[in-house]
């Protein structure tokens, strides 16, 4: 059978609940701080497609093997090009110190 | 900081490190090969390298280029000697004197002298390589010796590409 509960009784059950399941302190200044996210949230428009394309880009970037694979490249590219404008600047360096012996200039 | 600086200012700060490792290896890989590859105590190495001379060749060259050396050497010694003369008598102020003329024909003279024997050495050093590398090289070699002086003619003359324009 089923009993009807008065308004009286039921503020009562709901005290009792609520004792018997505290709910733990919130942290200091937590209501503020949810109202000024709401505020900014209201502020600042809905990200635009560049944005978006751009924080999906960093991320990618920002990965671990993405990153490490990044940084190999550049290092090899630097090297390669290093080693071809050292190659260059030996072969400079060689050929004026020939031409400087075989013709000195002062017969040029 | 709104939301496109953000991702803009990563970007960046990513852009700046990969110049920086670039330029670092960059730099580093330069210097090492430019040291590795140069050999400063062989004035023939480039020679070797740039016609791709065998060992015979290198030694038949390095013949003839120990033997026009001094050569070359006293023709500029004596240059040096003329010149030094020269300079003498202009600061006597006597830079238009007759003494002074002598002595510009007798540079002109030596630098001729020394210009031929150094034209004879090219063409010596040229038949000791293969013909397609002594031509080239006979072709640098002009470039950077008599071609110095067809540039300033040319620049003074105003004439580019036609040799007998100011006969």
């Amino acid at each position: 059978m089923k009993q009807e509960m008065t308004e009286a009784e039921a503020v009562e059950w709901r005290k009792v609940l609520r004792e018997a399941r505290p709910e733990p302190a919130l942290p200091p200044r937590f209501r503020d701080s949810v109202w000024c996210r709401i505020q900014r949230d209201e502020i600042e428009p809905e990200a635009a497609p560049a944005v978006l394309w751009l924080e999906r880009v960093v991320t990618r970037l920002l990965r671990p093997r993405m990153a490490l694979a990044g940084v190999l490249t550049i290092m090899l590219l630097g090297a390669v090009i290093g080693v071809l404008d050292g190659t260059a600047a030996a072969r400079q360096v060689a050929q004026d110190r020939y031409v400087a012996v075989v013709a000195p200039h002062v017969i040029r | 900081m709104t939301a496109m600086s953000r991702p803009v200012l990563i970007l960046l700060a990513i852009a700046l490190a990969s110049v920086a490792i670039f330029a670092w290896v960059f730099l580093f890989a330069s210097k090492a090969s430019s040291r590795h590859l140069s050999r400063p105590t062989d004035e023939l190495e480039w020679l070797q390298t740039e016609f791709r001379l065998g060992k015979a060749e290198m030694e038949r060259v390095r013949e003839l280029h120990n033997r026009y050396l001094p050569v070359c050497q006293s023709f500029c010694d004596q240059i040096a000697r003329e010149k030094r003369s020269l300079q003498q008598l202009v600061e006597q102020g006597q830079g238009t004197s007759e003494a002074a003329r002598q002595r510009l024909d007798e540079i002109a003279r030596l630098r001729a002298s020394c210009q031929a024997a150094m034209l004879q050495h090219f063409e010596e050093v040229s038949r000791v390589m293969p013909p397609e590398e002594g031509r080239r090289y006979l072709k640098e070699m002009r470039r950077f010796t008599l071609g110095v002086h067809e540039q300033i003619e040319e620049s003074m003359s105003g004439v580019q590409g036609d040799e007998h324009a100011h006969h």
